[in-house]
């Protein structure tokens, strides 16, 4: 048979990446994640259930399908991360949390520069199946596994949520101010230089292509650096330029014409 | 005709550079890593810097090949973008459900979009 296995091309790119001067690194992020073939069935079961309970309309039953469905395509989302070689889930009485996904050969390596993740250590990442936003606590309580549980081994955590969490801006609004677990996460990312983000149903509903959960966890990233007050694009979006009307045209970059 | 600055891949050879060169003067000219190989002595890491190279540039279109078991030939081929083929998925050759990917192999091709001068 002709070609050469996934990992393996996945590393020459690699490799060609880095001896080609002023390569863009996101021209490797497509051969860094593929969504397993099963997330788009996993969505498309999933938003009806979403839009149910948003409309008040779920019943237990079926939220508790729901948020096992959640765990179970953080699963499948995160391990279509290139060398994942460790998948761990926990709960427990303590401290409780969903998936640890980590990895040690050179692809992994790479996927944790791209996300600024220090140390190339691990991704850690819990399912909120909730009505409302998360808040205050959570991010507290995972900032403290964080920090005390599983300071060596995890340099991000990832929290997989319907509704966003509380203070955040929801697309198409900027908030300047800082506001409930926004405070806290950026508290936990100054004391702990390891960023907690946060995807809701919509950024989710965009990580059944190549390459974007990558994206999507990096502007997320970034954001909390940046602090422009606007929500990360969504994966398929391009970057907005944020710029003053008057410092606009002086730009050589251009924003994204809207579609017609 | 495009230019592809020769500064970008610092470890190509001049003969390498001569040799690719040639390649990337025909619209429409498929190139994979095996024919730069062949044709221009280039190591596969040297051939993927090129190939991506003037995919970042916009001079070519940048695709995986898929390759099953069950054939020795291509089965498929998806946009560079959209990565690599997931599974499970149906083999449209031999129709079956693909569940491990190491049932899968890959190779890069390039189908230049205009006739590429090599600066």
């Amino acid at each position: 048979m002709s070609g050469i296995s996934k990992g393996d091309i996945a590393r020459t790119l690699l490799a060609g990446i880095l001896g080609l001067d002023g390569a863009k690194e996101a021209t490797l992020c497509p051969a860094l994640y593929t969504p397993d073939g099963r997330v788009g069935d996993y969505l498309a079961k999933m938003d009806p259930l979403v839009q149910l309970k948003r409309a008040g309309k779920l019943d237990s039953a079926q939220t508790q399908q729901l948020g096992y469905m959640l765990e179970e395509l953080a699963l499948l989302l995160f391990q279509g991360l290139e060398d994942v070689d460790v998948v761990k889930s926990y709960q427990s009485a303590g401290p409780q949390h969903d998936l640890l996904v980590s990895g040690s050969d050179s692809l992994w390596l790479c996927v944790c520069k791209l996300l600024r993740i220090e140390h190339f250590s691990g991704i850690l990442i819990e399912a909120k199946a909730w009505s409302e936003k998360i808040g205050d606590n959570e991010l507290q309580r995972l900032g403290s596994i964080l920090a005390h549980h599983l300071g060596q081994t995890v340099g991000l955590g990832v929290f997989l949520t319907l509704e966003g969490a509380s203070g955040f801006p929801a697309q198409g609004e900027q908030s300047l101010g800082l506001r409930h677990s926004r405070v806290t996460q950026l508290v936990i990312y100054h004391a702990l230089k390891k960023p907690i983000v946060v995807l809701d149903w919509e950024d989710i509903m965009g990580l059944n292509e190549a390459g974007a959960l990558i994206t999507v966890l990096r502007r997320k990233i970034d954001e909390i650096e940046h602090m422009t007050g606007l929500p990360p694009a969504l994966a398929g979006e391009p970057v907005e330029i944020l710029l003053p009307e008057r410092m606009r045209p002086l730009c050589s970059i251009k924003p994204p014409q809207p579609a017609p | 005709m495009s230019v592809f600055s020769r500064a970008r891949i610092p470890s190509i050879t001049d003969r390498e550079w001569d040799l690719a060169a040639g390649l990337f003067r025909q619209k429409g000219a498929a190139i994979g890593p095996a024919r730069l190989r062949i044709e221009a002595g280039l190591k596969r890491e040297v051939a993927c810097s090129l190939l991506l190279g003037i995919f970042e540039e916009g001079q070519a279109d940048l695709s995986f090949l898929v390759y099953h078991d069950c054939s020795e030939h291509p089965v498929n081929e998806r946009k560079y973008i959209d990565g690599f083929q997931p599974v499970p998925w149906r083999c449209p050759e031999c129709e079956q459900l693909v569940t491990n990917e190491n049932e899968l192999r890959y190779e890069l091709r390039a189908i230049l979009r205009a006739p590429i001068e090599f600066g």
